[in-house]
């Protein structure tokens, strides 16, 4: 038999994991945990969450954060202004998971506590470098990011603990980024390679604080800092792009399953930075274009 | 009275033949046909009586067309 | 000239779209009764083991279990199968696949029954699974049946094959192979069971033949047809895959031993498991044509892997092989087909019906027989093609009327034929360069047998109740499984009484109510029921004018309805003077005309339906991903009737014939399934399917179909997997064997042409 338990408040919610944790599911979209029966069949209570305000909002904290609740959409990230101002690359990846259907359900904590090695907002966060916020009864932390996950479905979470929201700190200046996947098809599934990249873009087309990070091809999303170093402080060239795609191909530790194989893994995260890249690259040239034009003209 | 009937199938291979003519006598039935034809009835021994579904106790008239066969195909 | 009525053709909105949009149409899966027991299959733990011990006793003992049924509780004979019949309806000495069934348990909640299948304890000594077809047929194998692993076998010759290669300018030889896929219908199967007001034993359950189905149920327990009833209206999908019985003798047993209502749903991952599958294929394909380019030789060889049971895959095979020449004159032709048992699952009836795979096969050759001559593709089908009188592939001539060289010439005028040299993607995502992405045109011509061909009857029979106030109802036994047939054979009755749509009703599939129209498959039903439909119109008119004649002193010839009044030589009168409070009733049935020569087998099909697609797609040669972004079916199925349906056919069968090409493959392993939900199971989604999609009619009327049509549904998805082929070589000059084709073999393609 299993309880659906839906609480007032994130206190209540903490009470009742502090209690009965171990044989507790909390469920907000419900996009992994329904589709898994085997998860529901062994939990005796159900915690619905998605109501909890503490676990809604988007908005910027006094210290300078970004701060996502653990409840809100995809869709809602993918739609919000605050996000795509602050955290773009976070919006871009949250409009491509799944369907209109999962971005309406699926929330950005179930896709962390889900800790799926192919979950599509990982890579993002872990290039804006968020920090996850925990709590539990009488207590909370912040745990950044490429900390929290352990491995495959694993994380640092206690049985105790819940995903109260995303950190993400604000950052100045003009920034570009993308998040490409691949998958079996277009919607709907799984990702089987996905690059997430966000660097600061410069009046004099050089990229700097360049982040790279890649999903699917490792027992957890992973940065891939000889692509960002191949890249860091330079202007963009198609060479130095194939340098970071084929450092990307080197860091994948990718394996052999239903979806796909290691061999096509590696070869897709090199396509899919590159992918990224050569759109970038002609927007920069274009970029300079008009400017050398003038000066020619005067 | 005469009766033809035409063999389809696992039906054709049990009568050894595709076409069978009966001679039956007034008021005999489908089962009847059935027996004459040398046939052991079985559930899946469909039978058409002038081009349509007939049961195991229709009356056949003189001259009356049958069609034995199983319903083995689809597609 | 031209007569047919506005309703025949139009787009009209389907009759059962309104109660499915609002959710009111109950499907086999939604029906419950009171007191009904929920029935779960226990299934075989091993795809090959031998039974030692069934011990159902601790599923007895779990709260809420009212029965557990064996072999030893099968009354009747315990075999079923279409053709053959070599399945256990409940097996007693050994289990050749996963979804064998090897007991049923009947419990007050699903929870219960569940547990208790869970429960009962088979011994089992587990067997080597057989899974490769070609060890299989080979001497000395482990024997799955009696009569050996070779299930069944065609062999077919014609001309003089040396002699017509010693004629060719251009050889092709190749081998392909094609995945076992799933029909991936939306609802599993389903159903429910009772005893009618009667005291009939009737089965409410997804299926293609109600009559059919009533039999397998009536001879696995032993009952007389009259005592069985098998109803099932409205499907939630099919395509071949519940035109083998499923739930419904299950159903009918446990309600048999338990004189209670009875329901089962099957999951997905049982549902995978369990049903027939389309056959995974490996195919040899030997072709050539002179310098001229006239195709001269085609030889085939198939190797067919039907799986644990026969089903319809004697069948499957035939179609396959009759159809290896594919639409096109070739004076030299030699066909070899095999049908082998394994314990791969098993495989039978998929849209399309072994012609798929054949086309996969026969249209990758011809494109590459077109490129080693340098002719245009579609110019080297056109100067091949069947027509009217000429002799098929396996040489029978072909009577029925033959579009399949107009829908060639269709297609050649169609933008998307004539935009294939351009190179590069005509509208790629975003204006941003995207070098790496590769435009292909292709295409692929194709015929499809209709109905059932010479071996067995092919028959639809209907029935039409004409009531007082002048409104009818129609009562046909096939099912409406989404093709919206139901739809169609109103048009035409509204099309040949003049009566409007709304004042038409329909009754479908039930043994007890609808007559036998025969099977709702191989594009057969608007053809051979809709036949029937126009014959029960005639007949109506025809016996309400004799009526009338007797009656009012009309002079002889048909009346027509005008409403609630009857019209004819007299003037108009009433209907209900003439009828009074009693309905009129009329019975007609179609008998679908057949070739003139037998072949053997059930062949050859005497009607055809014919097509040729022409497919776009991009390759991303980064990641080598495909996306189709455009398709054209230029289909020949006689005279229209639903533009609505047609245009839902070919867009159905674009989607699937897409999975086919790119992400389906039930994958298994030693026989245990890898595949068994839509999470790893992947089909095409919308976003898959591209958003320009045309569907050109191409209508060449048969006499013999009711306004000149013909079936649809299986040409409107076949060539669609070998014209995406085709524009994949286009595209990348290079050309795959295996489906699907997968980003995984695009790159590993690309990469090995590089080195």
């Amino acid at each position: 038999m299993l309880n659906f338990l839906r609480l007032s408040s994130l206190a209540d919610v903490s009470e009742m994991l502090w209690a009965d944790g171990p044989v507790s599911a909390l469920i907000a979209g419900g996009t992994d945990l329904l589709v898994r029966p085997e998860r529901l069949a062994s939990a005796r209570i159900l915690i619905d969450i998605s109501n909890l305000t503490e676990l809604g909002g988007i908005g910027v904290t006094p210290d300078g954060d970004l701060r996502i609740g653990a409840a809100v959409t995809h869709q809602e990230i993918a739609d919000d202004d605050t996000v795509r101002r602050h955290a773009h690359l976070l919006a871009q990846a949250c409009a491509q998971v799944g369907s209109v259907q999962i971005r309406n359900r699926g929330t950005l904590g179930g896709n962390l506590a889900n800790a799926s090695p192919a979950g599509d907002s990982i890579p993002a966060l872990l290039c804006l470098e968020a920090r996850v916020a925990l709590v539990a009864r009488e207590r909370g932390r912040a745990v950044p990011i490429n900390e929290f996950f352990v491995g495959p479905a694993k994380t640092v979470m206690q049985v105790d603990e819940l995903i109260e929201s995303v950190r993400i700190p604000l950052r100045r200046g003009r920034w570009v980024s993308f998040f490409e996947k691949a998958g079996q098809r277009k919607g709907m599934c799984c990702s089987k390679a996905s690059v997430a990249f966000l660097a600061q873009r410069h009046g004099d087309r050089r990229l700097t604080g360049v982040r790279v990070a890649l999903g699917a091809v490792a027992p957890t999303a992973i940065r891939v800092p000889a692509a960002e170093a191949a890249l860091e402080g330079q202007v963009l060239t198609l060479e130095r792009a194939r340098a970071a795609a084929e450092a990307c191909r080197e860091a994948a530790r990718a394996i052999d399953d239903i979806r796909s194989t290691r061999d096509y893994r590696r070869e897709a995260v090199s396509a899919l930075l590159l992918q990224g890249l050569l759109p970038l690259y002609d927007r920069m040239r274009a970029l300079a274009r008009p400017r050398r034009r003038s000066r020619r003209r005067r | 009275m005469k009766v033809t009937v035409e063999l389809f199938g696992p039906q054709r291979e049990r009568a050894g033949q595709g076409r069978l003519v009966l001679e039956l006598p007034a008021g005999a039935t489908v089962a009847d046909a059935i027996r004459g034809a040398g046939l052991v009835d079985r559930v899946d021994l469909w039978v058409l009586v002038d081009g349509r579904r007939a049961t195991r106790d229709s009356a056949l008239a003189d001259g009356a067309r049958l069609t034995f066969f199983s319903p083995v195909g689809g597609g | 000239m031209d007569k047919t009525p506005s309703v025949v053709g139009a787009r009209v909105k389907r009759i059962d779209a309104e109660d499915k949009v609002a959710g009111r149409t109950l499907y086999p899966s939604d029906k419950t009764l009171p007191g009904m027991l929920w029935v779960e299959v226990v299934r075989a733990a091993h795809p090959h083991a031998r039974i030692r011990e069934i011990d159902v006793k601790p599923a007895l003992e779990v709260p809420g279990v009212v029965r557990v049924l064996t072999h030893r509780d099968v009354p009747g004979e315990n075999a079923f199968g279409i053709q053959i019949q070599d399945m256990p309806v409940l097996c007693f000495d050994r289990v050749r696949y996963l979804g064998d069934a090897v007991a049923l348990v009947g419990a007050e909640t699903r929870q219960a029954a569940r547990e208790g299948a869970r429960r009962v304890r088979v011994d089992y000594e587990v067997l080597e699974p057989i899974t490769d077809p070609e060890a299989a047929m080979a001497p000395g194998a482990v024997a799955l049946h009696p009569k050996g692993n070779i299930m069944h076998q065609g062999h077919f010759e014609k001309g003089d094959l040396a002699a017509g290669f010693a004629c060719c300018a251009v050889i092709v030889e190749n081998d392909y192979s094609v995945p076992m896929i799933d029909h991936a219908f939306l609802e599993t199967e389903a159903g429910i069971s009772y005893y009618d007001e009667h005291g009939r034993l009737t089965v409410d359950a997804c299926g293609q033949y109600i009559y059919r189905d009533q039999t397998q149920i009536a001879r696995a327990l032993g009952l007389p047809l009259h005592q069985v009833r098998v109803m099932a209206p409205i499907v939630g999908g099919a395509f071949g895959g519940k035109d083998e019985v499923t739930v419904q003798i299950h159903l009918a047993l446990m309600t048999f031993h338990t004189q209670r209502p009875c329901r089962m749903v099957a999951t997905r991952e049982e549902s995978i498991v369990s049903h027939t599958k389309r056959h995974p294929v490996k195919m040899s394909y030997k072709t050539g044509a002179d310098r001229q380019g006239n195709l001269l030789c085609v030889q085939a060889r198939f190797v067919a892997d039907t799986g644990a049971y026969a089903s319809l895959g004697g069948p499957v095979l035939n179609v396959m092989m009759e159809h290896a020449a594919g639409p096109y004159r070739v004076p030299n032709v030699k066909v070899d087909g095999y049908a082998v048992y394994t314990n791969n699952g098993f495989s039978g009836a998929f849209r399309g019906f072994g012609c798929t795979q054949a086309c996969v096969g026969l249209e990758s050759q011809m494109d590459l027989m077109a490129a080693a001559l340098r002719l245009d593709p579609l110019k080297f089908r056109e100067q091949n093609v069947l027509h009217k009188g000429d002799l098929a592939g396996l040489g029978y001539p072909m009577t029925c009327e033959v579009g399949a060289g107009r829908t060639v010439r269709s297609a050649q005028r169609g933008a998307l034929y004539r935009s294939r040299r351009r190179r590069a993607p005509a509208k790629p995502a975003t204006p941003s360069l995207k070098p790496y992405l590769r435009r292909g045109v292709g295409v692929a011509t194709q015929m499809q047998g209709l109905g059932l061909g010479i071996g067995i009857p092919d028959y639809a029979e209907v029935g039409l109740d004409l009531r007082p106030d002048g409104t009818l109802q129609l009562r046909a036994g096939t099912n409406e499984i989404g093709q919206g047939a139901y739809t169609a054979y109103l048009q035409i009755l509204s099309g040949r009484l003049g009566v409007p749509l709304s004042r038409l009703s329909m009754v479908g599939a039930d043994t007890a109510l609808t007559p036998d129209s025969g099977t709702t498959t191989a594009s057969r039903t608007i053809f051979a029921v809709g036949k029937a439909v126009e014959l029960a119109a005639e007949k109506l008119e025809r016996v309400l004018g004799e009526r009338a004649e007797r009656a009012f002193g009309w002079a002889p010839g048909p009346a027509r309805l005008q409403g609630d009044q009857l019209a004819g030589s007299g003037g108009r009168r009433p209907l209900r003077e003439l009828l009074g409070d009693e309905e009129l009733s009329v019975q007609a049935v179609f008998h679908v005309p057949v070739a003139e020569r037998e072949m053997g087998d059930g062949l050859p099909h005497r009607f055809y339906s014919f097509g040729t697609h022409v497919a776009e797609v991009e390759v991303n040669t980064l990641t080598g991903e495909i996306a189709v972004t455009a398709v054209e079916a230029h289909l020949d199925g006689g005279k229209v009737i639903s533009r609505t349906g047609f245009e839902g056919q070919s867009e159905g069968g674009i989607a699937q014939g897409i999975g086919y090409a790119l992400m389906e493959e039930v994958r298994l392993e030693g026989g245990r399934f890898l595949t068994t939900n839509f999470h790893t199971y992947v089909i095409p989604t919308s976003l898959d399917v591209p958003e320009d999609l045309r569907t050109v009619p191409v209508e060449v009327r048969e006499p013999e179909g009711p306004y000149g049509a013909k079936g649809i549904s299986e040409t409107a998805m076949v060539g669609v997997t070998p014209a995406v082929l085709n524009a994949i070589a286009d595209a990348l000059g290079v050309r795959f064997f295996r489906l699907p084709v997968r980003a995984e073999d695009v790159l590993a393609a690309l990469q090995e042409k590089k080195t």
